[in-house]
């Protein structure tokens, strides 16, 4: 996914002279296609994360498109005073592209878990988030971060993520329909989309629709889009890798709480309380109850 | 008592002041102790040294400016009505509810480029804009003004390093060095003495001068204007509450904000001196 962003980034550049990439001294073996080709309109900041935010900003207020690049939480928490009031508050161009967002880096220990970030990036003004679950997600969202020219927060994964779809996603819509809607329904975020797939899957073959719907933006549209779907009486379960405080299942709580007859919202995500757990991705999922399997068990006591 | 504040010709310190202790006295607020201190500084950035028109303050030509130290709106807001950026009566409606003029800076305000006032960010924003320029080959140059307890922040040193080994020589960084901050004298909270050769360590051309010397202010601006290879800083070394009369050196002039009285006397002592 790294390196798709950089590849759409590239051909994006070509035609767009005002593009500008900062990087917080990080992306070895990814981001060298574009400095080599436009050294120009790149900076190495050095791990100073609040300045790369900083000039991020300043770049932006002379007009130009600008990216910063780095790992979940320094791209995010280490310097969201500096995206909360020069970026967001001046509503400027810039996006805060951060990899390894979620439990990719699992096994790097707490300090790499991006599992906050949701939360602290989408209580902020004029910001729009992107969270792309696989490379033909990614494409989807660099078609809309080309041409949205405020505050952008991308949460990218890291490489080699399976592809969740077969052919490039039409339409316009921020909500992308994988299963009807149905009596039971995935709401999923992120490449975890994956799991909400399997677990589809499982059930498909048992005779059973579980509804599916991937929501890689959350911007106002998203918002209304979604108030559409929730006011159908199902049970919908939200699925993400982030803490259940604050992030996409809060959001979309945020959203039923506002209506006349909710839904009823089962928040899928990672615990809040004892948070000491370091191991894979996929061991981790298991452990916060957010694999398929997990899935699958949650579901049958639904049905 | 009143200094030599009428140096220049085009000075309007005199205004700014009676604005200032005016503003900060009907709103009943903080900070009058850190506009004055930085009170010719932004004089002769206003009348002598910056490219702005107020007819056309987007204007690619123009010079930029950030207040860094944003708490001390109060003497910018008044340079930019004194130059026609806004009519000068929104000046009363300062810290008022719904005002357009907030308590720190805020770029909604014609003629402000940038909104701050949490320490530590101004800096790195202007390089960002200076950088920007210099690709394009622009005349503009970039002014930042921090004040001296923002050199405790560890952005501020990201910026510093930053710039200096970039050597982006279209920032002119600025510091109201008034020994103070919130809670006691630089000094004495981290002291940071030397200064100038702290910058001067990261790549920069440093001047460390009176701040309260409009001459030597302009002097050094333009000479930090015709620098070609480094990013330069001039300190200027300031005391805060300057020119009112028992606020001068005092920390509470953080803080308190002038009285009636101090206002009358400040009116009636400036008129004298004319
Ligand atoms: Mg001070």
């Amino acid at each position: 996914m790294r390196n798709r962003f950089i590849n759409r980034l590239l051909n994006y550049r070509k035609k767009n002279n005002n593009i500008f990439l900062l990087s917080g001294d990080l992306g070895y073996t990814v981001l060298e296609p574009f400095i080599e080709k436009y050294p120009k309109n790149f900076f190495n900041i050095g791990v100073a994360e609040q300045n790369m935010v900083g000039i991020a900003a300043g770049l932006a207020l002379e007009n130009n498109k600008v990216f910063t690049y780095s790992i979940s939480n320094f791209a995010t928490s280490r310097c969201h005073e500096q995206i909360r009031n020069d970026v967001c508050y001046h509503n400027l161009d810039v996006t805060i592209v951060a990899v390894a967002g979620g439990l990719a880096y699992g096994s790097h220990g707490y300090t790499h878990h991006g599992i906050e970030d949701i939360a602290i990036t989408r209580c902020l003004p004029n910001m729009t988030i992107f969270i792309p679950s696989d490379r033909y997600e990614l494409d989807y969202c660099f078609k809309k971060i080309t041409k949205n020219k405020s505050p952008k927060y991308l949460r990218l994964v890291k490489n080699g993520e399976p592809n969740l779809y077969s052919k490039p996603i039409s339409g316009d819509s921020n909500l992308i329909e994988h299963r009807k809607l149905s009596d039971v329904n995935i709401l999923a975020c992120g490449s975890i989309l994956k799991e909400a797939i399997d677990c589809c899957d499982f059930f498909k073959n048992k005779g059973e629709n579980i509804g599916l719907f991937s929501c890689p933006i959350i911007s106002p549209e998203t918002t209304s889009e979604l108030k559409k779907l929730l006011t159908k009486k199902n049970v919908f379960l939200t699925l993400e890798e982030h803490k259940k405080i604050g992030g996409f299942g809060s959001y979309v709580s945020e959203i039923s709480s506002s209506l006349k007859n909710p839904p009823r919202i089962i928040i899928c995500g990672v615990a809040n309380d004892g948070y000491n757990l370091t191991g894979s991705q996929p061991y981790l999922r298991n452990l916060f109850g957010i694999d398929s399997n997990s899935l699958i068990k949650k579901i049958k006591k639904l049905l | 008592m009143l200094y030599n504040y009428f140096v220049m010709s085009k000075s309007i310190a005199n205004i700014l002041m009676k604005d200032v202790i005016r503003m900060t006295n009907l709103s009943k607020t903080s900070h009058v102790g850190g506009c004055l201190s930085c009170l010719n500084i932004i004089d002769v950035l206003y009348t002598e040294i910056m490219n702005i028109d107020n007819k056309n303050p987007k204007s690619q030509k123009r010079d930029r400016f950030i207040l860094s130290k944003g708490h001390t709106a109060a003497v910018v807001y008044s340079a930019l009505a004194n130059k026609g950026f806004f009519p000068k009566e929104l000046l009363d409606t300062f810290f008022e509810d719904g005002t357009m003029l907030p308590g720190h800076i805020d770029h909604k305000v014609p003629g402000v480029e940038f909104s701050t006032g949490s320490l530590g960010h101004g800096l790195a924003v202007g390089i960002g804009m200076a950088l920007s320029l210099r690709n394009k080959k622009s005349k503009s140059n970039v002014y930042v003004l921090l004040s001296d307890g923002e050199m405790n922040s560890g952005s501020t040193w990201e910026s510093i390093m930053f710039a200096g080994h970039h050597k982006i020589s279209n920032l002119i960084c600025i510091v109201d060095k008034n020994s103070f901050q919130a809670l006691g004298k630089t000094n004495k909270v981290i002291n940071l003495d030397p200064l100038d050769k702290k910058w001067k360590s990261f790549g920069w051309k440093t001047y460390d001068i009176d701040g309260h010397d409009n001459k030597k202010i302009k002097s050094a601006l333009i000479a930090g204007k015709k620098s070609i290879n480094k990013p330069t800083v001039v300190i200027c070394n300031t005391i805060k509450g300057k020119g009112l009369k028992g606020f001068e050196g005092k920390l509470f002039s953080h803080y308190r904000p002038p009285t009636d009285k101090d206002l009358d006397n400040f009116v009636k002592v400036s008129s004298n001196e004319k």
